[in-house]
């Protein structure tokens, strides 16, 4: 068997954390949201963001822990960042 | 992202006067009208039950490719090939990324739905129940099998009323397409390359065809069930999904010259299967019934499930390694 | 000095890209054939993403070696084991998760310090192909550096323990002749044993100075230099890498 809680056992630690990935196939394109990932350190998240939102070859892409995204539109509430 | 609409709809008053009743009515008649909804304070229990079991089988769905495109994988006859596969097996295991994080939302959490969760209580349908023995057999799952998906989730992405998850299914459906041209691609290759392979090809079809064709449920006069069409998460009914389907593959394959047991029917303006339904199949001979069965026997077939069912699950919670691996 | 003949160089980098796209061919059924033991969702995706890459690094590295000599199909389709010049640090198959990310970095990063010797080759295409490699291996080298930073931070010892036990075997795949060939004909751009230094300092250097050491080297008996490895491939493993069902090949 894999090790119970296994979400808890790849970070060794409280939590894994949500990031958002952004990104843009050519450089006419705008940054844009492009999906969400879980990771336990920004390493993994990378690396998992690259796998999963492949469906471009992308010029540019970068992670943003979700925590840190502030709704303007949704006063008092935690963003809401969901798929483009 | 949140638009002004989101906003404006939160500073209406919080909920229509009146019972339970009323407040289905009412979202009823809005998505109806295309409303779309974006978050989860916007539902009825009744819609937020229905969305999640539609996602939830949805992801079980995706994350069923594991196993099913895994046996292909290994024996795939040249590198090219076996990258089409792991590369597609990589697309899918995306899409069961994209949709057990939209259920993150609705209060589920991933890791436990995939490695916790008794291996029996996934959901998936007959045809991923099946291990695909190779390459050959692959090419025709992508032609008919993940065409099958592609119309589900082509369906959702049109219309389905929660729109972070209408939205999620373009990068799906933008790969899909890639999945079902390969299989389209190689299809007809390996149809035109030898008298072995066509034989191979064929085979494949007789033994894929009836089961996608079941893909989309029972025939619509037997559905008990219309919360899917009622709150607009799916457009379009069982029905009118299978004909959508049989719409493009049969044209397909008869351009290939692949015989498929259905055909265009003028007289009724549709497709029609060459077979009555339901049928079984023998899984030891890998064969379908010639004679209908009654739908009690299709359904127990179904619950039973296929020879993967519960055993690809379970591999993904079980570790194998050294002497298990080579 | 005195000027290698060219057959001999010829061979030499023959010899080598083929041990490299052989030892990426047996990486990529390292990530294929434990994709299911991927510790989470997005892990599956990676592990078959790598494997893709991985197994078009091999393609593009024997579709390269077609310049040098060698028949693609022949190649792709080798029927012996002994016909196969994988490193010997992926023989043996992971005993654990722990293992299996010691392994697959000292791989990993193994073969990109031996290929970004080939950054500077005077053919363009070959220079232009390792980039490509480079820029694919980046992100697998950083999935591993996202594991070892879990496993140091949990003070994982296991980890440490199997990077150790395998590290003579990545340390002997750098072998090189009595004199490097290809660096002396300015096609290697460091000499190998330049490139290993360099390599055993970084893996060192990513256990935080913890280890020992890197234990004792490898032994020599039977060690083939023109194939990199000592012995043959283990016939099992062989079983997993060779390609089946010739009925169904492209052509
Ligand atoms: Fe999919
Ligand atoms: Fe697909």
């Amino acid at each position: 068997m894999k090790p119970k809680h296994i979400g808890r056992a790849e970070l060794g630690g409280p939590a894994t954390k949500f990031y958002e990935v952004f990104a843009r196939a050519t450089s006419e394109d705008v940054l844009a949201h492009v999906g969400s990932i879980e990771a336990p350190n920004d390493d993994l998240a990378q690396v998992r963001a690259w796998y999963v939102y492949d469906q471009l070859p992308w010029k540019e892409m970068c992670v943003v822990p979700t925590e840190a995204f502030i709704s303007v539109t949704e006063r008092g509430a935690r963003g809401k960042i969901r798929e483009m | 992202m949140e638009s002004r609409q989101a906003v404006s709809h939160k500073e209406r008053p919080a909920a229509p006067v009146g019972g339970a009743a009323d407040h289905e009515i009412a979202l009823q008649v809005r998505v109806k009208s295309g409303y779309k909804l974006e978050s989860e304070t916007e539902m009825t229990a009744r819609y937020r039950d229905v969305l999640v079991q539609t996602m939830l089988i949805a992801a079980d769905l995706e994350l069923s490719t594991i196993t099913m495109y895994y046996t292909p994988l290994l024996m795939a006859p040249t590198l090219e090939t076996k990258m089409a596969v792991a590369s597609a097996m990589q697309d899918e295991l995306g899409h069961a990324q994209v949709m057990y994080r939209m259920l993150e939302d609705f209060g589920y959490n991933t890791n436990q739905l995939i490695f916790e969760r008794d291996p029996t209580e996934f959901r998936t349908f007959y045809l991923t129940q099946h291990e695909i023995k190779d390459y050959i057999q692959c090419v025709v799952y992508m032609l008919l099998g993940d065409r099958a998906g592609y119309t589900t989730t082509r369906d959702l992405e049109e219309a389905c009323s929660f729109g972070p998850y209408a939205r999620s299914l373009r990068k799906v459906n933008f790969e899909e397409k890639f999945h079902v041209a390969h299989g389209e691609r190689w299809t007809r290759f390996y149809w035109n390359h030898s008298a072995e392979t066509r034989q191979r090809v064929q085979e494949a079809i007789d033994f894929v065809f009836p089961n996608a064709v079941m893909w989309f449920g029972t025939p619509d006069h037997m559905k008990k069930r219309v919360d899917q069409l009622t709150y607009k998460i799916r457009g379009q009914s069982n029905d009118e999904l299978r004909q959508r389907w049989l719409a493009e593959v049969v044209p397909f394959c008869e351009s290939v010259g692949i015989r498929v047991p259905a055909h265009f029917e003028p007289a009724l303006g549709r497709y029609v299967l060459d077979y009555q339904v339901p049928i079984l199949l023998d899984e030891e001979t890998g064969k379908w019934s010639d004679t209908p069965c009654t739908w009690e026997a299709q359904f127990a077939q179904w619950k039973k499930g296929g020879p993967t069912k519960v055993s690809g699950f379970q591999r993904l919670q079980e570790d194998h390694w050294g002497a298990d691996l080579w | 000095m005195t000027t290698p003949d060219k057959d001999a160089l010829g061979e030499a980098l023959r010899n080598d890209l083929l041990a490299l796209a052989d030892s990426k061919l047996v990486l990529a059924n390292w990530y294929t054939t434990c994709v299911h033991n991927g510790r989470s969702l997005p892990d599956f995706a990676a592990l078959l993403g790598m494997a893709t890459a991985t197994f078009g690094h091999t393609r593009a590295l024997y579709l390269y070696l077609v310049n040098l000599g060698c028949d693609y199909d022949g190649l792709e389709r080798r029927a012996q084991p002994a016909a196969f010049c994988s490193m010997n640090l992926l023989d043996r198959p992971p005993e654990d998760w722990e293992d299996f990310i010691a392994t697959v970095y000292l791989a990993e990063l193994a073969m990109w310090t031996f290929a970004s010797g080939f950054l500077g080759h005077p053919d363009r295409p070959l220079a232009g192909l390792i980039r490509k490699i480079g820029e694919e291996s980046y992100f697998h080298l950083k999935y591993c550096q996202g594991w070892q930073s879990i496993f140091t931070e949990t003070g994982n010892r296991r980890y440490g323990a199997a990077l150790a036990a395998r590290l003579p075997a990545a340390l002997a795949w750098f072998r090189a002749q009595e004199d490097d060939l290809l660096q002396a004909a300015g096609q290697r751009d460091l000499p190998l044993s330049t490139l290993c230094q360099s390599y055993r300092a970084e893996v060192l250097n990513s256990l935080g100075g913890a280890s020992a050491g890197d234990g004792p080297p490898a032994s020599l008996d039977g060690w083939d230099p023109q194939r990199r490895r000592a012995g043959t491939m283990p016939q099992r493993l062989f079983e997993i890498i060779r390609l089946k069902d010739p009925g169904a090949v492209l052509r």
